[in-house]
């Protein structure tokens, strides 16, 4: 134990001066569990299952954030990130709620429904806007114990996800919000292939569009001009390596999916019809993670090749930086990213990072949507009591694009180099105990690169440093989104 | 379960490894190709003779689409709108412009300007917001350098379109002081005494726009800055340029087509032609040009010395070799001066020597054209005057072409002998003045194409026969090489790729082996130029819709017979009706070979029969003017031309 402790330091220590991947891996073990490992407690047995010897379990979750803040200029703090997937800890207010309700035969088929609903722009009390955003994110159902071991259904929406780097907000590798259906079969405890089949028909003139055409008697009718489901398919192999050491695991994760837009017509705000083509897009991923290493240790490494329109993401249509054909394919994005986590009694220490090269589809030099970008985050803490912590955490994020600044015709990397100071109240120690009550600061030092990114004027163009004295609370308990 | 060994890597090792990778990775990342193209200035071309140059009027807009990223708000197809054409599309094409073989474009403005005003966009880049910023629409700077670097490196150089007389749709005059801006105020009928007045666009006032309600007058209007960042449409940049006492702020022009009538109203009487046609002038220089674009008061110092440092900003940022100036008329002629020489010393002191400056005086009167070539201003101007007797009256309406020896002539008188200071030069150094070095032209982008009203290839054919062997610098607008015939503005603004880029074009084709031709022979490039015939005649004469030149360049001579006549064959001699034949400085004796693209190849001989000669010490001097060496009978078949040249110096 002692000289786990010892090389911990030295680890924590090289992380603080320059910006370290430690590597064991842990908690966060997301999506690519089954329903049946999500319900680690139940919070109610129902009292009134429907009959025939079938039981009910219901359980409510939760994850959300709510945070105000200050610039210590007379306004309200602000994010400032130049990179895709920046730091958060300056994050806006998030809400999900999560239902889930499970029914167990007595043969052991269970049918679990899970429903999660997200909130955004809903602080009534900081905006006076009584209309927040609310969407469904999970609303699926999942089946298992049909006398097949290790078989699964699943049908609905769902947010299906691998592992995250926490301080980044984000999923390196595999991250779906799909409405579709999929299978997983474990060909061992430890062993598993994952396939889904999903599709969307996104909000956009790109994706559905109706327009006005006379109707038979006086008046309009809409005809749906343009009708383009996308259908995603992706598939999922892992296989994990338990008591390696004692208390240690190790896993790999392959992942691919494949998404695709036939072809179709939109009419623009000029009435223009345009003719759309084909187009594709796919992802082939790997992750190695380890943990165990220390208590809630992990580690994990991601690697991500994306081409077309999975460069996007599948809630998006790229209209920028399209080939002369109108075309994605030829977009591309690589993506290495490692997210870590080890603690000991006293001092936790968390931290993600991720580089990655992205390249859009028209062919021109110099095109400043081209870019390189990395950054790095890491969070240590003082365990002080079993309740009182105190966190820091210090992070560098760069851009570096292929063409100059529209606004200074100057070759600018924009790059932020931020500190943070939280001393926070938890439920517990650790790194990942929730819920939190803390104080947040942050002070972003943004280079020329970084402030030309706003108009002038803009308080962030013209400071180069950015201040963040916030107060807020964070929480997950049986979420979707974080265990 | 079978165990895996556990890994022996030390946390720290893999810390440390991580560290190095992850820097290792981002200096990797650090973009040395695009800091290059923001080195520091280096002239990547110089030009060696303007008059051995081909220009190509190129509207960026209208030429090819290379990145459809930059088509924001394109209509296809609404000439009046963005088509969606880039620097991008220059450089994909570049091909085509070397093997039409032109050696110098001449692109639209690449200025940032108001988007769209009145249902028409600024693609034309006259609307000028910004001096100093590039339209997105066409690409960043790094494509217009890039597009530079590409057209250089294809040996060809790059003028660039500038407007130092207004700017675009900026401001307008609150007229009834109501804090916006109102298309329309006053009466409605016909007895109110207000008549309809657009803030946008006011007519001219010489005391400056004055507001008014129906109570009366009320002290100049005054001037407010639009402010509509969605189209552009707000104060001009640098921010010295939103200056309200920048602007002469007297309203549009309204004179043209009715000097008379406006005369009278400004209590001059008409008959009075200077006292008219100074208020005229007035108006062209101090109004605004027609769409409310905002005059300059290019009158003031401060103003001046903003547009020098504005457009000498450019020479460098992008390595130009040249300004077309818009608008020459409408700014006052000591304007010029002041702002040539500075151009030009800017240029030669950034290693850009030989920058060429030349304007568009938009205007017949060829004395007008002449006076902006005058000492210290422009090295050369479009030759408007010759476009309208020449290549419209002469070759399309089948004027006499004796019009054509009667304006060049002129061209002594009313255009400067004398090389401007630091100006343009020859291949061996020697200064070159205005009359040498004017920009002929069949059409542009502002009057309807030469092949709009008649549409015959043959008279455009021949029109270009002329273009490339008269002295000067022959300017093709684009499309010309695939018989684009638009009328006026935006017809005459096609997309060119809608050709598809035809270089099997006839017309692509000869303008191709008449630019061959001109380069062949140097004369037609740097030769003094002698009128050897014309003709008051166009019917059924013998010599009907004859002009002949001779071209002298170092000893070598070309003789260059075209005969505008659609219908009959004419010949160089009026023998019929008392005239002798022609004449030329070649001796009698020498064969002479047709070598105009197209033609038949035909020989004449040089005789001393038919005219009046002497003995000459051949070969003469290049701007001899000496008594008739020989005679020479040529005939040339109806709009054709022919090139003669020794037999000896015919080019396979």
């Amino acid at each position: 134990m002692k000289r786990r402790s010892s090389r911990l330091w030295r680890a924590c220590i090289t992380g603080l001066i320059g910006y370290a991947a430690l590597a064991p891996w842990g908690a966060t073990l997301a999506q690519a569990q089954t329903a049946d490992e999500q319900v680690t407690s139940v919070v109610s047995p129902s009292p009134d299952p429907p009959g025939n010897g079938v039981r009910g379990e219901f359980q409510f979750g939760s994850y959300g954030r709510v945070v105000v803040a200050s610039d210590l200029d007379g306004g309200a703090g602000k994010e400032v990130n130049v990179v895709s997937f920046g730091p958060r800890l300056q994050e806006s207010p998030y809400l999900e709620l999560d239902l889930a309700y499970a029914l167990r035969t007595n043969t052991d088929a269970e049918f679990k429904t899970v429903i999660t609903a997200a909130l955004v722009n809903a602080m009534f009390h900081y905006d006076g806007d009584f209309d927040g955003q609310i969407a469904l994110r999970n609303a699926f159902v999942e089946a298992s114990g049909f006398g097949v071991e290790g078989l699964s259904f699943w049908a609905g929406s769902r947010m299906y996800r691998g592992d995250d780097i926490y301080l980044l907000n984000f999923w390196p590798m595999d991250n779906l919000n799909t409405v579709g259906g999929g299978t997983r079969y474990a060909f061992t405890p430890d062993m598993s292939l994952a396939v889904h089949f999903g599709a969307n028909r996104l909000d956009n003139r790109l994706q559905f569009q109706n327009v006005a055409v006379p109707a038979p008697t006086f008046g309009t009718e809409n005809r749906i001009l343009n009708d383009r489901l996308r259908p995603i398919v992706s598939a999922r192999w892992e296989h994990l390596f338990h008591e390696l050491a004692p208390g240690v695991g190790m896993k790999y994760v392959v992942w691919g999916d494949f998404q695709r837009l036939g072809e179709g017509v939109t009419r623009d705000n000029n009435d223009v019809e345009i003719e759309l083509p084909t187009d594709t897009g796919y992802t082939l991923g790997a992750q190695v993670g380890a943990w165990g290493f220390t208590p809630n240790g992990f580690a994990n490494l991601f690697f991500r090749y994306s081409r077309g329109l999975a460069v996007a993401g599948e809630l998006n249509i790229p209209t920028a930086g399209l080939a002369t054909d109108r075309t994605y394919a030829s977009a591309s994005q690589v993506r290495l990213g490692t997210s870590f986590n080890a603690e000991s009694r006293w001092i936790g220490v968390t931290g993600g990072a991720y580089m990655q090269w992205f390249s859009d589809a028209d062919d021109v030099n110099y095109d400043r949507d081209d870019y390189a970008e990395g950054v790095f985050a890491v969070r240590p803490a003082i365990f002080i009591t079993d309740h009182f912590h105190q966190a820091f955490e210090i992070s560098y994020q760069r851009r570096v694009p292929e063409g100059l600044s529209p606004r200074t015709d100057s070759y600018l990397e924009p790059a932020i180099l931020q500190f943070g100071f939280m001393p926070t109240l938890s439920l517990g120690r650790g790194m990942y105990r929730r819920p939190v009550l803390r104080i947040i600061y942050a002070a972003s030092l943004l280079n020329a690169g970084a402030r030309d990114l706003f108009p002038e004027g803009d308080p962030r163009h013209e400071a180069s440093t950015q201040h963040f004295l916030g107060l807020g609370a964070e929480w997950w308990f049986n979420s979707s989104t974080y265990r | 379960m079978r165990r895996l060994p556990v890994p022996r890597i030390s946390l720290s090792r893999i810390c440390a490894t991580t560290f190095i990778a992850l820097t290792a990775a981002l200096a990797l990342s650090c973009n040395n190709e695009v800091v290059r193209v923001t080195e520091q200035f280096t002239p990547t071309s110089q030009v060696v003779d303007w008059r051995g140059e081909v220009v190509y009027q190129l509207m960026v807009d209208r030429f090819a689409n290379g990145d459809i990223n930059n088509d924001h708000g394109v209509i296809p197809g609404d000439l009046g709108r963005y088509q969606g054409g880039d620097w991008q599309g220059v450089i994909d094409n570049v091909d085509y412009l070397v093997e039409l073989g032109v050696t110098a474009v001449w692109i639209s403005p690449v200025v940032r300007n108001v988007e769209t005003d009145a249902g028409f966009d600024g693609y034309h880049g006259y609307w000028t917001q910004d001096f100093t910023d590039v339209n997105p629409h066409f690409g960043d700077i790094a494509k217009l350098r890039e597009m530079v670097d590409v057209l250089h490196a294809n040996n060809i150089r790059v003028i660039l379109d500038i407007v130092t007389n207004h700017v675009g749709q900026v401001f307008y005059y609150d007229i009834n002081r109501n804090g916006r801006p109102d298309e329309s105020i006053g009466g409605s009928g016909t007895n109110s005494p207000l008549v309809r007045t657009s803030e946008y666009d006011p007519d001219f006032d010489i005391r400056g726009i004055q507001g008014y309600t129906s109570l009366g007058e009320s002290g100049p209007a005054p001037t407010i800055w639009m402010d509509m960042p969605e189209i552009n449409r707000g104060a001009p940049e640098p921010a010295e340029f939103a200056n309200p006492e920048w602007y002469w702020r007297r309203g549009r022009v309204t004179v043209w087509g009715r000097e008379a009538d406006a005369c009278r109203q400004a209590g001059i009487d008409p008959a009075n032609w200077d006292a008219c046609y100074n208020y005229v002038r007035i108006q062209e220089v101090t109004g605004d040009f027609p769409g409310g674009l905002k005059d300059l008061r290019t009158d003031l110092p401060e103003v001046r010395q903003a547009l020098i440092d504005v457009f000498t900003f450019w020479i460098t940022e992008i390595d130009i070799d040249g300004f077309r100036i818009d608008t020459v008329k409408h700014v006052e002629h000591d304007f010029w001066v002041q702002f040539s020489t500075a151009i030009r010393d800017y240029a030669n002191a950034v290693g850009k020597p030989n920058f060429l400056l030349f304007g568009e005086v938009f205007d017949g009167a060829d004395w007008l054209l002449g006076s902006y070539t005058a000492p210290g201003m422009l090295d050369s101007v479009f030759y408007f005057s010759q476009k309208f007797q020449v290549y419209d009256g002469v070759f399309k309406y089948g004027a006499p072409t004796a019009v054509i020896e009667d304006l060049w002539t002129e061209r002594y008188e009313n255009y400067s002998s004398i090389p401007q200071p630091g100006g343009v030069f020859d291949f061996q150094g020697n200064p070159l003045p205005p009359t040498s070095v004017l920009v002929n032209f069949l059409d542009n982008h502002d009057v309807p194409r030469f092949l709009f009203d008649l549409p015959d290839v043959d008279r455009l054919h021949n029109a270009l026969r002329l273009l490339f062997t008269q002295d000067g610098i022959p300017c093709i607008y684009y499309g010309t090489e695939q018989q684009f015939s638009g009328g006026n503005d935006p017809a005459n603004r096609e997309n060119l790729w809608e050709s598809g880029f035809d270089r099997s074009n006839p017309t692509y084709q000869y303008i191709r082996s008449l630019i061959q031709m001109r380069r062949a022979y140097p004369e037609l490039m740097y030769g003094y130029l002698g009128i050897a015939w014309s003709t008051e005649r166009t019917g059924d004469e013998e010599d009907a819709g004859i002009f002949a030149f001779e071209r002298r360049f170092a000893g070598n001579r070309a003789m260059v017979v075209l005969n505008v006549h659609t219908s009959k064959n004419s010949v160089t001699t009026a023998e019929s009706l008392g005239a002798e034949r022609m004449t030329t400085t070649f001796a009698p004796g020498t064969v002479l070979v047709d070598v105009m693209p197209g033609g038949d190849g035909a020989t004449f001989t040089v005789t001393d029969e038919g005219c009046t000669t002497v003995a000459c010490e051949q070969p003469v001097p290049d701007d001899y003017r000496g008594s008739a060496c020989g005679c020479l009978l040529v005939d040339v078949p109806p709009n054709m031309g022919r090139v003669l040249v020794e037999r000896s110096r015919v080019q396979p």
